[in-house]
């Protein structure tokens, strides 16, 4: 078994909105961080809402630790750690207070390991959470879901609202949490340099779609973006082409292979954002590169 | 379960200890009048007070995100309804206790009240939340915590229209025998736990569909 979570057509529809997640497949396997990238509304929440059971899906099946999902039996969820990135907790709580809630609810829950973070984060034990700040109420979310022996970590947003420090030294946590390989994270966020920094895979998502999904030394070695004219564009590989955005007369166009194109084409050096960009304002190429 | 009945009352704490001194004071106040209404008030205002708490706690819980956030925990979704109605039965019980503590300390120490009048009173006071609460709760599931205001009056109606409907029924049923006062009190509380009860699985079953 390789998989952590296995999602196998998905499809999630809204009764009041136009927008449906459209059978999306993907997988996480063990040991590895896995970026869900998209704009806001391309269905990030929604996916992570079905694996959970905070929302009911309409098809699809997902299995986790080999298991399919039961939302009537909820022991499985003693392995899954979660942040939202909203508020998670009553306001009225301090933080020990949380940790007397959480020991009655996780079997495993582990006071030394969550103490342990509550320090690493500098988080005041007595205060309200009603007084947080929201970096502050992220940083006792993850202490939380890292604290009741959890092997998957399903993570919305869980680094927004986090100034540039704390963000690093949360990311080295999470490096820290697959690296043993009987663990892994599904994580979303709209600061793709996080993602860059500690993701192996990446899923790329769009009006509920699922446009690309890719190794990230894949991505960084073999992929690029280029720029050409519309005739070069024409002598590329159709079937290295993932995106295209027009800009003035020349072509901005995200390749699956950088090694086998026409002359006229330069290369320039890219980030995930840049790809995020263009996967996402770009014209698509129907084919989902996975 | 342990955990979320928990949660519940830390969320509600402060709401908790002020409603319990509150009613400490307007009891004692009450009962030294040694007036007749003011034995009748003091019966039942502690139900009014206190259990009414357990309602905050669904506010909050949308308010902070943990009632999409307890969806991810390993408990079954009627563990989380129960949880709400327990907590609910846990500051009844704790007015119960309170109403006959203070009524006690005065009966020993002042003037005799248990009387038939304070039972009647105290088993209309404890019908009457019983029947708030048996609507307020799968109100709030179907219609959320923005109608918190539409919630309540309506809990409120429901309550004086199964108090009168019962009258009512009584009356036809037994006709104004003696100790009418009594059978009727007794009747309005048993049917308003029948009605809490059924309430609960109201409750579960528009929960249990419910997404967040």
């Amino acid at each position: 078994m390789s998989n952590i979570l296995e999602v196998d057509g998905l499809r999630k529809v809204y009764a009041k909105s136009q927008f449906v997640l459209k059978d999306i497949d993907f997988s996480i396997p063990y040991g590895s961080i896995v970026g869900f990238i998209g704009e806001n509304g391309a269905g990030k929440t929604t996916t992570m809402g079905a694996i959970l059971g905070t929302l009911k899906k309409d098809r699809g099946a997902i299995t986790i630790f080999g298991k399919k999902v039961d939302v009537t039996k909820p022991k499985i969820r003693e392995d899954i750690g979660v942040v939202f990135d909203d508020m998670n907790f009553s306001s009225h709580l301090n933080v020990d207070q949380l940790a007397k809630v959480m020991k009655n609810i996780y079997q495993q829950w582990d006071n030394d390991k969550y103490n342990h973070y509550i320090q690493l984060f500098s988080l005041p034990k007595k205060q309200k959470i009603a007084g947080f700040s929201r970096g502050m109420s992220m940083k006792l979310s993850i202490a939380v879901a890292l604290s009741h022996g959890a092997k998957l970590l399903i993570l919305d947003e869980a680094t927004a609202g986090l100034d540039p420090v704390a963000r690093d030294d949360i990311l080295e946590v999470f490096i820290d949490f697959v690296k043993d390989k009987d663990h892994a994270i599904f994580l979303s966020s709209h600061i793709t340099s996080d993602i860059e920094k500690i993701a192996d895979e990446l899923i790329f998502i769009k009006n509920g779609e699922i446009i690309l999904k890719v190794n990230k030394d894949e991505l960084l070695h073999n992929y690029a973006i280029v720029q050409c004219r519309s005739d070069t564009f024409h002598e590329i590989n159709e079937d290295d082409v993932l995106a295209y955005i027009t800009k003035d007369e020349m072509l901005n166009v995200l390749v699956s292979n950088k090694h086998g194109l026409p002359r006229g084409c330069q290369i320039s050096d890219f980030t995930i954002d840049d790809i995020t960009l263009l996967l996402m304002k770009g014209e698509n190429n129907e084919r989902t590169h996975s | 379960m342990k955990g979320l009945i928990l949660n519940n009352l830390y969320t509600v704490e402060k709401g908790i200890k002020s409603s319990i001194g509150l009613t400490i004071l307007a009891i004692s106040l009450l009962l030294f009048t040694q007036n007749p209404v003011a034995l009748r008030v003091a019966a039942f205002l502690p139900f009014l007070l206190i259990p009414v708490n357990a309602f905050e706690v669904l506010k909050h819980d949308d308010k902070s995100g943990w009632s999409k956030f307890e969806l991810t925990l390993p408990v079954e979704r009627h563990k989380i309804i129960q949880s709400k109605y327990i907590t609910f039965v846990l500051l009844f019980s704790m007015s119960l206790v309170l109403t006959f503590v203070l009524f006690y300390f005065v009966h020993t120490f002042l003037y005799p009240t248990f009387t038939n009048t304070f039972f009647n009173f105290l088993l209309r006071g404890m019908g009457g939340i019983l029947a708030i609460a048996a609507l307020h709760y799968p109100l709030t599931y179907l219609l959320g915590t923005e109608k918190s205001d539409t919630i309540t009056i309506s809990s409120m109606g429901f309550c004086f229209g199964m108090f009168f409907i019962v009258f009512m029924l009584l009356e036809l049923v037994i006709g104004t025998v003696d100790g009418f006062d009594g059978i009727f009190s007794v009747t309005f509380f048993a049917v308003s736990i029948v009605l809490f009860i059924v309430s609960y699985f109201v409750s579960y079953m528009i929960y249990k569909n419910k997404e967040f």
